[in-house]
């Protein structure tokens, strides 16, 4: 039996009651919804005649006997709701559809000649059963076919190392090819043991992210404080000076009240005193304390400021290179501007808890215990009445700081929206303007500014109106013990010094009070900074080259795509069984619809991502097989996206090979079309380009891009809507340049204009991601099929512009 | 009129071809819906062809559910734009109605019970038309999109999709606990 998920007893049992054995078993699936669309836990338990559902509600409950919620203790208890059946033999076709939330599991049904809904289920279990699905139809295809029977059917090229996929042990029915899923492998794997991954075992919930084994509710605290703390290791020593600076500080902090009241003026100023009359001896023992408190301080911070930036580069540089080593599909998944953040904001965010934040936890913890405990020791009464308001001052300034964050949170979210719109009207001024939209632009804009200026009133009446309240209940407690401490003088209990000295001590736990407060934010702030940091670095690439991968100095240039199916997100297939043969040396042509998956041909041969199925050799290698440097030296690529860095023209072209000669520069963009309008421009190569400098047309851009992947000199040369943005003639004359070049290399061009191909010797069509005619344009439009419409039409516009060719 | 007359021009340029009771018929088949439909072929004359299943699309779905709705075949191909659901008549509208609203179901959010935030994701328990639910949403704030000043749709990790109909209807709690991403 396949089991798509854990599957608790009760379930086979309920299947038991109506003559379903588990023996007989095939598939067993888990979704989240019915055939009803009800929310539940439905299992699907498929034999070879019938399809059975049992929904219910699985609750996880402790095990008897057991009181505490342990979690390891905790068992699945399960109650059934619904169930229903349905033949299987005449359904084929099983297929997920996707809705608007979530999707539905459907069948062909061969006997009614229609289709028929078989579950209800939530995007979480998408996955699951597309494989099922796939399992399914193969196993209709193939007949009787025991799943166990295909176990060691692992054929293709060598499996590639990692993942779960690698011994026939594994089972399961992986008939053909190998799966290129990495090791987050998902799907069926005969039995438990790998779809246990999906599972937090801590609390043996389903992972949120089932690609990223994090389960946040059970995230080891003290391990991200390890691994926090093991940044520091390298700085041992200065991090034992910073101590044991922090540590005088703190108790020069706790003897000068002591010597600036209670002692001057029970033994200073008090005739009998020890040092009656000894002003000066006094006054100077108190500015040298200061002084050497003054210095100790100064020197913390010297080399507070010194290591952490270390500290923090460190970090950033760890994290930098995690991030870059990470495949496509990790930024794909994450906006950049948030990984942006994430490298940045959260290594800032470390940095002040280390500068701002630690040194002064660290110092107001042994002083507020040192007061407290000097405070009873001097009179515990007086230290009663002192500590009567605390907690209330605490509860105060805590309620007072939630409310301020959450104003803050308000306060951030607004004005991003305010400035994010503020840039994009702005940049868009022609379009405003040319839609004469100003009006509702500026009214916009008003709203926005209102929410800013609503959540600023409202910040500054909390704190203008709570931190006083605060501050008031302290004053009010410091009266208080005056006037128990002036009661306790007058019946001669203590001293007027002893008063003096506890009136000054009780006055510094004030500022504590308030620092706590506010650093549990702080502290809390910097875990969760560490653990998203921590969450790149502990991220696996899904594309990662194999230890022995092979490196060859020269490639011939032979493509081949062998039965490939991919999809960014493994939920949508973009390309399906797509085999190409390109000889070594060949010029092809790749046409299709806009979608229809041509780029992502381009972005699997140069391995930006792996297959889901199928693979791709070059020269007879599996690309997997090949170092990333064997790849990224023969095979180079020009996209239709032209991203260009800040810099010059010069740097960018020379980003791709930065030895390259000034003359090899200047030659590359000869051949790219991209010199003659570079040397028009003021400053010629050294332009610069970006925010606040020239900006380059697309054309130009996309001439600029050519002529970075000419310089690479590759073998195998892919031209993605290389040239889509050029007119005609442009494209023509960088054509006829480009000839002379790519004469004994491979060209793989796509493009959406036909005119682009014409000099290809062959031509594939690709549509739905399919490869759906392939041949040479005079046999393609022989067929009278894809291409030749395309052709028609393309022509047809161009003479209907009077363009005709 | 001058403008609709420019609308018209446009569409003959694009050949839409709009469904009503004249030309579509569509039924129950199964599960799903099927529709007989009357088209004009590559060279202009009308063909009228059996489809065992279509698929429909909003054009609009947040603002006009049930205009403009697409109706393609099993290649993701248009066959044609239904304007209005009202003028297919009551047999057929009513079974793409029920087509479109088993397609664009989305739970309701009636009450948030809780919803905390812990290092970069949030957990969410809701009370929704459809029962109790939870569900986890990773960048809190970017995967809820207002879709007007009171309407509002929350995108969960697997891509499901919650809808809450009305800001302002939501009891204060929850409302409050759903402000700041707001």
């Amino acid at each position: 039996m396949v089991k798509f998920d854990k599957i608790p007893k009760e379930v086979f049992e309920e299947a038991e009651k109506f003559g379903v054995l588990e023996k007989d078993i095939l598939f067993a699936a888990h979704a989240d919804k019915d055939r009803n669309g009800v929310y539940c836990d439905n299992w699907l338990l498929i034999t070879e005649e019938e399809i059975v559902m049992v929904g219910g509600i699985q609750l996880v409950v402790p095990r008897e006997g057991v009181k505490r919620r342990d979690p390891k203790k905790l068992t699945v208890k399960y109650g059934k709701i619904s169930e229903y059946r349905m033949d299987r033999a005449p359904l084929s076709d099983f297929k997920t559809e996707k809705q608007i939330s979530g999707c539905i599991l459907t069948a062909y049904n061969k006997d009614t000649g229609s289709y028929e809904l078989v579950t209800y289920l939530t995007g979480q279990y998408e996955e699951d059963f597309q494989e099922l699905c796939r399992l399914l139809n193969e196993k209709d295809h193939k007949g009787e076919e025991k799943p166990e029977d295909e176990a060691e059917g692992h054929k293709g090229p060598p499996p590639h190392g990692h993942g779960p996929h690698g011994g026939p042990h594994h089972g399961g029915p992986h008939g053909h090819g190998p799966h290129g899923h990495g090791p987050h492998g998902h799907g069926p794997h005969g039995g438990k043991k790998n779809k246990d991954d999906d599972y937090c075992p801590k609390c043996g919930r389903r992972y949120p992210d089932p690609h990223n084994k994090v389960c946040p509710r059970c995230m080891d605290k003290s391990s991200v404080i390890k691994r926090l703390f093991s940044f520091l290791g390298r700085y041992k020593f200065s991090v034992l000076l910073i101590l044991l600076a922090m540590a005088m500080v703190s108790a020069l902090g706790v003897i000068s009240p002591y010597i600036s009241s209670g002692f001057y003026y029970d033994q200073v100023l008090t005739v009998g005193g020890k040092f009656y009359g000894q002003i000066i001896l006094v006054i100077l023992i108190i500015v040298s304390l200061r002084i050497v408190s003054l210095l100790v301080d100064m020197i913390n911070n010297i080399i507070t400021a010194r290591i952490v930036p270390k500290l923090v580069y460190d970090m950033k540089k760890t994290i930098f290179d995690s991030v870059e080593r990470l495949s496509l599909s990790f930024f794909t998944n994450r906006r950049t501007g948030a990984l942006m953040n994430q490298v940045n904001g959260d290594a800032n965010t470390i940095y002040w808890f280390f500068v701002d934040g630690l040194p002064y936890l660290i110092v107001n913890v042994i002083q507020t215990v040192a007061v407290g405990v000097i405070m009873f020791f001097i009179d515990w009464r007086l230290s009663l009445v002192a500590l009567v308001f605390c907690p209330l001052i605490f509860v105060l300034i805590k309620t007072l700081s939630l409310k301020m964050k959450k104003l803050h949170a308000k306060r951030y979210s607004a004005s991003r929206s305010m400035n994010g719109m503020l840039s994009d009207v702005l940049s868009g001024v022609r379009v405003v303007k040319a839609f004469s939209r100003e009006r509702d632009e500026i009214g916009r804009f008003n709203k926005r500014s209102e929410r800013l200026a609503d959540t600023d009133f409202e910040s500054g009446l909390y704190s203008g109106t709570v931190f006083p309240m605060a501050t008031f209940l302290f004053v009010i407690s410091s009266t208080l013990v005056l006037g128990v401490g002036g009661w306790l003088v007058i019946i001669d209990e203590i001293t007027y010094g002893t008063l003096m000295t506890f009136t000054a001590y009780a006055g510094m736990l004030m500022s504590p009070l308030m620092f706590f407060v506010n650093i549990t934010q702080s502290v809390a702030n910097c875990f969760n900074a560490t653990y998203r940091l921590m969450e790149v670095m502990d991220a696996e690439p899904e594309v990662s080259e194999r230890e022995d991968a092979v490196t060859l100095d020269e490639i011939e240039g032979s493509v081949k795509f062998s039965d490939v199916t991919f999809g960014y997100d493994k939920t949508r297939k973009v390309i399906e069984n797509v085999s190409v043969d390109i000889p070594a040396g060949a010029k092809i042509g790749i046409v299709g619809h806009t979608g229809a998956g041509k780029s992502t041909i381009a972005n699997l041969l140069i391995r930006l991502y792996d297959t889901d199925s199928g693979y791709i050799s070059i020269d007879g290698h599996d690309v997997r097989d090949l170092s990333f440097e064997t790849i990224r030296k023969n095979v180079a690529i020009v996209s239709q996206e032209t991203y260009l860095f800040q810099g010059t023209i010069l740097d960018n072209i020379r980003y791709a090979a930065p030895d390259a000669t000034m003359e090899e520069i200047v030659t590359a963009s000869k051949i790219s079309g991209a010199h003659d309008f570079i040397i028009k421009l003021p400053d010629g190569y050294s332009t610069r380009l970006g925010w606040g400098y020239k900006e380059l047309s697309g054309g130009e851009r996309q001439r600029v891009s050519i002529a970075r992947a000419i310089l690479r000199n590759p073998k195998i040369l892919i031209l993605d809507e290389a040239t889509s943005a050029m007119d005609t003639k442009t494209e023509r004359s960088i054509q006829r340049a480009l000839e002379k070049l790519t004469e004994n290399r491979t060209t793989i061009m796509i493009a959406h204009r036909l005119s682009t191909l014409r000099d290809c010797e062959k031509l594939f069509v690709i549509e739905h991601g399919k490869v759906a005619e392939e041949g040479t344009h005079a046999e393609l439009i022989q067929k009278k099929g894809i291409y030749f419409k395309l052709y028609t039409l393309q022509y047809q516009a161009l003479k209907n512009a009077g363009v005709g060719e | 009129m001058s403008d609709n007359k420019n609308v018209y021009t446009l569409a003959d340029a694009a050949q839409i071809v709009y469904l009503t009771e004249e030309n579509a018929k569509f039924f129950k088949n199964g599960d799903f819906l099927g529709a007989s439909l009357t088209l004009p072929d590559e060279e202009g004359n009308l063909k009228t062809e059996r489809f065992e299943r279509v698929w429909l699309h909003r054009s609009f779905p947040f603002n006009m559910p049930w205009e403009y709705i697409s109706v393609q075949n099993k290649d993701q191909e248009e066959l044609g734009l239904i304007r209005k659901v009202s003028e297919l008549g009551e047999g057929s509208g009513a079974f793409v109605k029920e087509e479109l609203l088993r397609k664009y179901y989305t739970p309701k959010i009636i009450k948030i019970k809780t919803l905390k935030e812990t290092r970069g994701f949030s957990f969410w328990q809701v009370i929704s038309d459809a029962g109790e639910l939870s569900f986890t949403l990773q960048d809190t704030s970017r995967s809820i999109a207002k879709i007007s000043e009171d309407r509002a749709f929350v995108f969960d990790i697997c891509g499901n999709r919650y809808e809450i109909e009305s800001l302002s209807a939501l009891d204060k709690k929850s409302f409050r606990k759903l402000e700041l991403y707001l």
